[in-house]
């Protein structure tokens, strides 16, 4: 056999065929990624809330009978599938039979609630009870209101947060709080006794700071040692129930040297 | 360099530094002949296979052996399957040899056999060719893009080194091109290596057909009166 000069056939076919692979490969490429092209957003923070906090200046008790009403209208429908279970514990069924009655209290509050703020505190001795266990806070003698059940509950919440309480409260953790500030306070010298320094204090439900603005200061050196003390003080301690937070959210804080 | 740049895929390619274009215009050439050579196998192979059936069935169905070598010799060179040019190579030996006085059977036989033997080895040659290179395209590839990744991510640390408050966005863009070069080293290599054991295996089933084609002509031969 001679020994010819053997060309391999389909040549050109492959090299166009290897072209195209090649362009649709880069065509998918250059269209099909888009690649970060623009900046990206700007970083922003968003405060997580789990209800609306009320203002500061209302107290709880004095809600409108619209604004109770939605709360006291469950109170009223639910009772019925609980009641058996309430018969087979008698103990403490005779007071928490009636769930409509309370529910005149904060109608009265509303109309009056200087006068009456402190009367169902009086008649209704284991709401403050109840309110010490709904936030958390241990002591007292718990047992007595466990019989409460959920008929209790809904009303307590209703007629609920009495203004002594808020205020027993608020003052309470006003004090821890700057108690924790205090400990972090580097005194500079030559502080005069009866320098005072007042700041608003914002926070968010963790208890950090959001904001710190000094409201008056009588001393320019302890205004900004206690400053400092603010932010190093965080997180400040909050009651553990979130809805008092409404109370804190904006806080009013008065130092002093001495106290 | 800002992350706001545009990090689209032909900026990262032009921007990159002269060694990296250098290993990527490689790997582009490199990828373009190895797509060339998986076309051209896989026509030449598809179309061997086709042949090889078509002339399996004329010769178990062909009555009489002259008249199929007097059909195959008059058909055109370039038109015939391996397999036809190994009949046609045993076919020739055999009457020319036949033709010699005093020539005994083993010796005729021997000398056919050879001469299919010879013919095989070149058809198979041919299948074969290019085939080293999908493989070395297959093997080496990845390397040379990972070399040029390597180069563009030491370019992009010193760059870092310059500059005063590192971050990422200093050396980001830098080791995204140079990682082009990587993703172009396995374009071109997994497709070579995946056409590469395909056509082995082709022709490993070629290579076995024309042998027992071989066999079983030489057989047909030697029963020639």
């Amino acid at each position: 056999m001679t020994a010819t000069t053997y060309r391999e056939p389909y040549q050109f076919s492959a090299g166009v065929l290897a072209l195209l692979v090649h362009g649709v490969f880069f065509a998918v490429l250059y269209f099909g990624l888009s690649w970060q092209t623009k900046p990206p957003m700007e970083a922003m923070s968003v405060e997580l809330w789990d209800a609306l906090p009320m203002p500061a200046g209302v107290p709880t008790g004095g809600m409108s009978p619209e604004m109770v009403a939605p709360d006291a209208a469950p109170a009223l429908v639910e009772p019925p599938p609980p009641a058996p279970i309430e018969v087979a514990k008698p103990d403490i069924v005779v007071p928490e039979k009636k769930p409509p009655k309370p529910l005149p209290v904060p109608q009265k509050l509303n109309a009056k609630p200087t006068h009456t703020a402190q009367k169902p505190v009086e008649s209704n001795r284991k709401n403050p009870q109840s309110l010490l266990e709904r936030y958390g806070i241990e002591g007292g003698n718990t047992s007595t209101t466990r019989g409460g059940g959920r008929v209790g509950q809904q009303l307590r919440l209703a007629d609920a947060v009495k203004a002594t309480e808020v205020d027993r409260l608020l003052a309470e953790y006003i004090g821890k709080i700057k108690a924790k500030i205090k400990r972090d306070i580097v005194m500079p010298p030559d502080v005069p006794e009866n320098a005072r320094v007042e700041f608003l204090v914002t926070l968010l439900p963790d208890g950090s700071v959001m904001t710190v603005r000094l409201a008056r200061s009588s001393h320019a050196g302890y205004a900004n040692a206690v400053e400092r003390a603010i932010f190093k003080a965080q997180p400040l301690p909050l009651p553990p129930n979130n809805e008092l937070f409404g109370q804190f959210r904006e806080l009013k804080l008065v130092f002093k040297p001495i106290e | 360099m800002q992350v706001t740049q545009d990090l689209s895929f032909v900026h990262l390619i032009l921007t990159a530094s002269v060694l990296v274009q250098l290993v990527m215009g490689l790997l582009l050439f490199v990828s373009m002949m190895s797509w060339g050579y998986i076309f051209q196998k896989l026509f030449t192979l598809r179309r061997e296979l086709k042949l090889t059936d078509k002339f399996e069935a004329a010769f178990w169905n062909s009555p009489n052996l002259n008249d199929l070598y007097k059909q195959v010799s008059a058909g055109q060179v370039s038109n015939q399957g391996a397999l036809e040019r190994i009949f046609l190579a045993g076919a020739v030996e055999f009457a020319k040899l036949k033709k010699q006085p005093g020539i005994n059977s083993s010796a005729l036989m021997d000398g056919t056999r050879r001469a299919m033997r010879a013919t095989y080895q070149r058809e198979m040659d041919r299948l074969e060719s290019h085939l080293s290179f999908l493989a070395s395209v297959g093997s080496v590839s990845p390397y040379v893009g990972l070399f040029g990744t390597v180069w563009g991510i030491m370019n992009a640390f010193r760059g870092l080194a310059n500059v005063g408050q590192a971050t990422l966005a200093h050396v980001a863009p830098g080791i995204a091109e140079a990682l082009v070069a990587t993703a172009m080293g396995l374009f071109a290599a997994i497709p070579a290596v995946v056409a590469y054991n395909r056509y082995a295996y082709d022709i490993n089933r070629l290579s076995s057909r024309f042998e027992s084609f071989t066999e079983e002509f030489s057989n047909v031969l030697q029963r020639q009166p």
